[in-house]
């Protein structure tokens, strides 16, 4: 129409204190639809949410309740009344499960999320800021990254002891540094983008330009890294309780049972082998979980 | 749709396609050891197994003899066979000597092979001359002779006298050497608790040498009874080499050690081997019926897989081995059973602080636990419930008559809380038990008594595991374990020395002045032994009514042994045990006289 000397009528410019700039609903429903067409992000969604209700409902779903014991009925095959057999004390096999799934789950959800709370305002503080705030946190993610986090782990349980608050705390004590890492990341890639530059223009302050402008677009790549570390975080408490360094008797967990269940793996092998098997398999499910949303979020970076 | 696919292949494997084929792979490996073991074949059969009848075996010859000297049964295997052949796994301590003078909890096996104490017990635990052929103690109970038989020999053509001994008592209380069992004779031997403490020189030690050389001397702080029997640890190393080397660690390599047991060292090799042969110079009292000890070293793996495959002779048997033994008939009647060192698992408290000061929240405590049940659904055959301190069989015990004090009543218990003002457990501080160890009963254990508790009493109540180092730590802290669980054997056979740990001051800080006056009264007696029996009787008593312990199981040991192990020493003893007892196959006792392999090892075992 600029041919025909018509003007075209100016646009309105976008107020800065305007609606905050958000994710048009069509690229969630994108992603969304991207997710839904992944058959084992799928899968691996339906088991997450079975463990999940088996996890929250345990006191509905367990026969018995979790520490109930009849010494008489030690290592019972699978029964009417016990459907996965005893244990070695006696206490229903299904209902130990259900507990475990509980404390791998409140191990595998709290610690990214926590981890996330402390690690990416952490990391975007020193990519926002820079100079000798971002030159300490580097240097003291260094430190933290060459020690193994097991070796720190286990050193933790051995000074101040085990229980489950105690094991997330030092789950999340080296957990943060990978949140951290990659936030920063972000945030040094996205902030001299032409829409952060744009919006800085327009007198953004640092506060609206980082929760406004870059962690939305920032978002996708941390909530995939938080969803896969919680395989890893599920595993490392698996682990330690192997190692007898896990969360307290009589509480259960998945890692913990392993451990009993090595001693009669002759006679009963089902008493380690279910409990490793439900290990394996929410790793798993979590791991397809968080493909699919790196996949369905950012199709670019599918291999 | 061919490039498509040649893309696909350019690009290589996804990642989505990767964890598809992992998941695959990964259930396989889970679901193949259950399929391996449902398809494996039965193991050959053996004698082990029914249904197999061994061949014809080669016997020993007529007037055959073991390597020392001593006719073979008729039904003996050859002398060529005539060695014992176990499996050995280091831990995580691994082995520092051969000699208990250098080391008693990282000695290696065959540890005792190369000196012999001034006695030795016999399977009934009864007192037996060692290396000395007579004792006495003087009329005020304070000083003990032992006579050293003459001309036994080192093999460095050196006579063993009394010097060997007091250099051995003077290394092991030697604050430089550091001892690791240098608590056993504080309070018993004469200075000794201020020579290990560096207060006083070697020389004031209460063991020196007599009127000649033949003769040991030690004196004790106190009459102290059962002193001979505490000699059963008195394995001597030579005070010549001793001089020379500067620990009893010479007896590590083949080149230096020198030996004046039945035994010489033939291979230590911590990773492979260790094995002793027999020492020609041996003019000992045992009259050994074996001429060699062989033990492999292993560091994972089954025990039971490795008996059932024939390569080796005999076992100690785990918890987790029972299910699979008592299913096997076969096995059942290999199985020997005995109380080893009386081992006792007991609860134990802080009773200067709530709510453990109160005996009857302690009380409650104990009658709420069904060890009936545990012993039974748990540890059976390898236990048996404890009422008491003192184990069925030990000196003085009275198991039977203490067993109402603390014995399972759930309605007794409940009372009882109520009483201390928790009834029905209402308002009970959580208490967390702190359990020494974690593997085996000593995970399930605690997890069952706990179990118990919390079921009876309406309590809540978790567990705390922890190694034995950071346990005694915390122990030794200023009491920092409010409420524990822990085991104790004995360390010589006299109820003063399981009463004792209970002792004001001891280990635990239940002080009873009453209690520990029993002790002391009845401790010296040695011409009243029915008046000296009731007295520990009414201490012990003292102790299970206050509930200052809350006794659990008494550990019995299960060993397996192969057929064609033979001897009179395997057989039951007057308490009804079998299989080695307490001393076990050393020269801490005189199994060696009776046990040899029968005809049958030469076609069985392997290796």
């Amino acid at each position: 129409m600029a041919g025909l000397g018509i003007q075209e009528p100016l646009r309105p410019v976008v107020p800065v204190t305007g609606p905050a700039i958000s994710v048009a609903p069509g690229i969630a429903r994108e992603a969304a639809r991207r997710f839904f067409a992944n058959r084992l992000s799928v899968v691996g969604l339906v088991v997450v949410v079975l463990i999940g209700l088996a996890a929250i409902f345990a006191d509905v779903l367990a026969p018995f309740p979790r520490d109930y014991a009849v010494f008489t009925e030690t290592l019972d095959p699978p029964s009417a009344a016990h459907p996965l057999g005893t244990d070695i004390i006696g206490r229903d096999f299904l209902t130990r499960l259900l507990h475990g799934a509980r404390t791998s789950m409140l191990v595998g959800l709290l610690v990214p999320l926590l981890s996330g709370f402390i690690g990416i305002p952490l990391g975007a503080l020193a990519a926002w800021r820079g100079g000798w705030i971002d030159f300490l946190f580097l240097r003291l993610v260094e430190i933290m990254t060459a020690i193994p986090s097991l070796i720190i782990a286990v050193i933790l349980v051995t000074i101040l002891g085990s229980g489950l608050d105690k094991l997330i705390f030092y789950f999340v004590l080296v957990g943060w540094i990978p949140e951290a890492r990659l936030a920063r990341a972000q945030f040094v890639a996205l902030r001299p983008r032409e829409f952060v530059l744009s919006a800085r223009a327009l007198g953004a302050s640092d506060w609206r330009l980082a929760t406004q402008h870059i962690l939305p677009n920032a978002a996708g790549p941390m909530i995939v890294s938080l969803v896969l570390a919680i395989p890893g975080a599920i595993f490392s408490e698996a682990g330690l309780s192997v190692l007898g360094l896990g969360v307290r008797d009589p509480i259960p967990s998945w890692g913990k049972m392993i451990a009993e269940g090595a001693a009669y793996v002759r006679s009963v092998p089902l008493l380690a082998l279910i409990p490793t098997a439900l290990i394996a398999t929410t790793m798993l499910a979590y791991t397809f979980v968080g493909d699919g949303l790196r996949d369905a979020i950012d199709p670019g970076s599918k291999p | 749709m061919k490039s498509e696919l040649q893309n696909e292949h350019r690009r290589g494997l996804s990642r989505r396609t990767f964890l598809g084929r992992s998941a695959v792979v990964v259930g396989g490996l889970i679901a193949a050891p259950t399929v391996l073991e449902a398809c494996a074949p039965e193991s050959t059969p053996g004698p082990s197994r029914p249904g197999a009848s061994p061949e014809p075996s080669a016997t020993a010859a007529a007037g055959e003899e073991s390597a020392f000297g001593v006719p073979l049964p008729a039904d003996a295997a050859p002398q060529a066979n005539q060695y014992v052949q176990i499996t050995a796994n280091p831990g995580a301590n691994g082995w520092r000597a051969m000699d208990g003078a250098e080391t008693a909890y990282q000695a290696a096996p065959w540890t005792h092979s190369f000196g012999e104490g001034l006695v030795r017990v016999n399977k009934d635990l009864e007192l037996l001359p060692g290396n000395a052929s007579a004792w006495e103690v003087s009329s005020d109970g304070l000083k003990w002779t032992f006579d050293l038989y003459p001309g036994i020999m080192w093999s460095d053509d050196t006579e063993v006298t009394a010097e060997d001994y007091v250099a051995t008592y003077q290394y092991e209380a030697d604050p430089a050497h550091a001892w690791d069992l240098s608590w056993f004779y504080s309070g018993i031997i004469k200075n000794w608790t201020q020579v290990v403490a560096g207060e006083l020189p070697l020389s004031d030690l209460g063991v020196t040498v007599g009127a000649d050389k033949y003769k040991v001397v030690v004196e004790t702080e106190r009459p102290t009874p059962y002193l001979p029997l505490m000699m059963i640890y008195s394995w001597p190393v030579q005070a010549k080499a001793l001089k020379e080397h500067g620990s009893a660690t010479y007896n590590l390599d083949p080149a230096t050690n020198i030996s004046s047991g039945p035994w010489l060292l033939e291979e230590f090799s911590p990773d492979r081997r260790i094995a002793v042969k027999p020492n020609p110079k041996y003019t000992g009292k045992l009259l050994p019926l074996t001429d060699s000890l062989h033990a492999n070293v292993v560091t994972g793996g089954s025990d039971l897989d490795r008996y059932l495959a024939n390569e080796v002779d005999y076992i100690n048997l785990s918890a987790g081995d029972m299910p699979a033994v008592l299913a096997d008939a076969t096995l059942m009647e290999q199985l020997k059973l005995n109380p080893a060192d009386f081992r006792t698992f007991y609860l134990f408290f802080d009773v200067t602080k709530a709510p453990f000061d109160d005996p009857k929240v302690r009380l409650a405590f104990a009658k709420a636990i069904d060890r009936e049940g545990i012993v039974n659904g748990i540890l059976a055959p390898l236990a048996v419930p404890a009422y008491s301190m003192l184990a069925p069989g030990f000196p003085d015990e009275n198991s039977a008559g203490l067993k109402s004090i603390q014995g399972y009543d759930p309605d007794a218990a409940k009372a009882l809380l109520a009483e201390a003002g928790f009834a029905n457990g209402a308002g009970f501080p959580k208490p967390t038990l702190i359990a020494r160890g974690s593997d085996g009963p000593n995970a399930t254990v605690p997890e069952a008594v706990v179990a118990s508790i919390v079921q009876t009493l309406g309590i809540e109540a978790d567990i705390q595991h922890l190694d034995v180092a950071p346990f005694h730590e915390l122990l030794g802290n200023n009491f920092g374990i409010p409420w524990g669980y822990v085991s104790y054997g004995f360390d010589y056979l006299d109820a003063t020395n399981m009463l004792g740990v209970w002792r004001s001051g001891g280990q635990y800080n239940w002080r009873n002045a009453e209690f520990d006056g029993l002790l002391e009264q009845g401790g010296p007696i040695t011409d009243d032994l029915a008046g000296r029996t009731k007295i520990m009787q009414d201490a012990e008593k003292m102790l299970c009514e206050q509930a200052a312990g809350i006794f659990v199981y008494h550990a019995l040991a299960g060993q397996l042994h192969k057929p064609y192990r033979k001897g009179a020493h395997l057989e039951a003893n007057k308490n009804g045990y079998t299989g080695i007892q307490f001393g076990g196959e050393s020269t801490v006792s005189d199994a060696f006289n009776f046990l040899y392999q029968g005809k049958d090892v030469v076609t069985t075992r392997k290796g």
